[in-house]
């Protein structure tokens, strides 16, 4: 059993502390995939924050059946989290706080949030779908069947998703400039 | 450019992104906010919890009817009593 799945079931019999634990290890990578869908690490630190408060109360509640990995079913929490808090900026982008005009104790630099401006920019017009499986596969490096329990579908599925999100960035590139 | 070589590039300069120094104290601090008073109680008694506070509703309503009850049968009572002269 793994130290995160070991940090689950403390929390389950009634042990907060051993929380901080699955935090420490999961935040950095997860903070790092939000800000990736949103944009922007300012929210995605919100959006990760919130989705931590959300796999507490599960955890407590008994709702984590433990059918996949506490990072697998962390994953799929966030994902959901940012491609909702993304949507709800979409439709209303006074919400959205740009890196540029973040405190200096902001950890992403100048060329960082330029990066995750122009990654998030250029998936924008995927549907949610593809660019979470495309940003999982190219950007986070996991392979189809972690992509698929993330997801919650098949291998096949992942693969189609992807297929498809690169041929409508070839076809827009073709087009002409992004 | 191809969309695999941009999206190589955009990884590798998104890569050391970390959240803020503190970070891990704010999410404690926010589960700490949203933690019910009933989480440090073992799960088993959580279950438990729920059972208890329907039995102890039923109980005053019980309790209350037959108090209620009692206290019309002594007013009967004492309405029907027959004063002999």
């Amino acid at each position: 059993m793994s130290s995160l799945e070991e940090a689950a079931q403390r929390v389950q019999r009634g042990d907060a502390s051993a929380f901080r634990a699955i935090v420490e290890a999961t935040a950095p990578r997860l903070v790092r995939l939000s800000a990736r869908i949103m944009g922007s690490v300012t929210e995605a630190e919100d959006v990760v924050q919130d989705a931590y408060v959300k796999a507490y109360r599960a955890l407590v509640d008994g709702q984590f059946d433990a059918r996949s990995s506490v990072s697998t079913w962390l994953h799929r929490i966030v994902v959901n989290a940012s491609l909702d808090a993304r949507r709800k900026h979409k439709h209303d982008p006074k919400d959205a706080l740009p890196d540029s005009g973040a405190s200096p104790a902001q950890v992403a630099t100048a060329e960082e949030a330029l990066a995750l401006r122009e990654l998030a920019g250029w998936l924008d017009e995927l549907p949610d779908d593809q660019r979470t499986a495309l940003l999982l596969k190219t950007v986070e490096g996991m392979s189809s069947g972690e992509i698929a329990a993330i997801l919650g579908c098949s291998e096949g599925a992942v693969e189609q998703r992807l297929v498809r999100a690169r041929a409508t960035l070839r076809e827009r590139r073709e087009k002409g400039p992004s | 450019m191809s969309e695999d070589e941009r999206l190589d590039r955009l990884a590798r300069a998104t890569e050391r992104i970390m959240p803020r120094a503190g970070f891990v104290d704010a999410v404690m601090s926010a589960v700490a906010e949203a933690e019910y008073w009933w989480t440090g109680l073992p799960r088993v008694a959580r279950r438990v919890l729920p059972v208890l506070a329907i039995a102890a509703v039923v109980a005053l309503v019980l309790a209350y009817r037959s108090t209620r009850d009692l206290d019309d049968a002594a007013t009967s009572s004492v309405s029907s009593v027959e004063i002999e002269w």
